[in-house]
């Protein structure tokens, strides 16, 4: 044996802190740490949980919305159809004004937004 | 430690192996662990589970409880996110109670606490326990080579940090 493990051999590990026994022969309980071990799992589950739920909610929101536009293009197409003399043709024709006049619509709010981006820069 | 006689039924049988055995094995769990409340928690979770099984079932008792607090340790040392370098708790202490040198004994906690993890397992059954190579390799399912290396790495590594030389 040399000189380092005479040295080493003048000591030894702790022995348990005394209220281990009294932790192991008593009721039985899991330590701290593994008793609060799924409480970042059920965290990160309540907030999955509570986003899913909101996202569904807009979800839903949009495609009522969605449908509500539908309904109304629908109506305007069977009135200009009736005003157009009814008939397969007249509804093809009212459904490309709808389309036409949709898209007028939008191009008309595009050049508005233009218009009103050129003034302000203007001013 | 002494059986308390309040004791019964189960929690009397699991002092009774407590008081054979959980000294030897915390002692183990503080060398691979270098921690000592990690220690205890490994102990502690060895005992639960053996709370939970047939009184009968356990053979070869200290090996049996060995093997598991060795597992309990090196699962904790897997969930670990940081690697312990200061624990506040004293690591070692004097065989006999006058012999103690604070400066000594703090060096070598730290060099200790440098080792890898397997040759800090190795030193504690050679030197601490007094085991031969062979009844290491024996417990730790690894070859008698291996462990004679993990020891001479280890010894090797202390005595460049405590200044030691060979005679």
């Amino acid at each position: 044996m040399d000189e380092l493990e005479e040295r080493l051999r003048r000591y030894r590990p702790v022995g348990p802190p005394p209220g281990l026994r009294a932790r192991v022969v008593g009721p039985a309980r899991t330590p701290a740490r593994r008793r609060l071990a799924w409480l970042p799992c059920a965290a990160a589950a309540a907030v999955a949980i509570t986003f899913y739920s909101l996202a569904a909610g807009v979800r839903r929101e949009v495609a009522a919305e969605i449908s509500k536009e539908e309904t109304r293009r629908e109506a305007i197409v069977q009135t200009l159809t009736a005003d157009l003399g009814g008939g397969v043709e007249a509804a093809t024709v009212a459904a490309r004004l709808v389309d036409l006049n949709e898209a007028t619509a939008s191009a008309g709010v595009d050049r508005q937004n233009t218009l009103d981006a050129e003034i302000d820069r203007h001013d | 430690m002494t059986h308390r006689p309040t004791e019964s039924g189960p929690a009397a049988w699991i002092g009774v192996i407590y008081d054979r055995h959980a000294d030897a094995l915390y002692r183990y769990a503080v060398m691979i662990l270098a921690d000592s409340a990690a220690a205890s928690d490994a102990v502690h979770q060895v005992f639960l589970a053996i709370a939970g099984k047939p009184r009968g079932h356990i053979q070869a008792e200290e090996r049996y409880l060995r093997r598991a607090v060795r597992n309990e340790c090196y699962s904790a040392l897997r969930h670990r996110r940081r690697e312990v370098v200061a624990d506040h708790v004293p690591l070692l202490e004097a065989v006999a109670a006058n012999d103690e040198k604070l400066e000594e004994r703090l060096a070598i906690e730290a060099a200790i606490r440098t080792l890898p993890v397997e040759q800090r397992e190795v030193l504690h059954l050679k030197v601490f326990e007094g085991w031969t190579f062979q009844e290491i390799a024996d417990q730790l399912g690894e070859s008698i080579n291996t462990v004679a290396s993990r020891y001479r790495y280890a010894i090797e590594k202390l005595r460049g940090q405590l200044g030691t030389s060979r005679t």
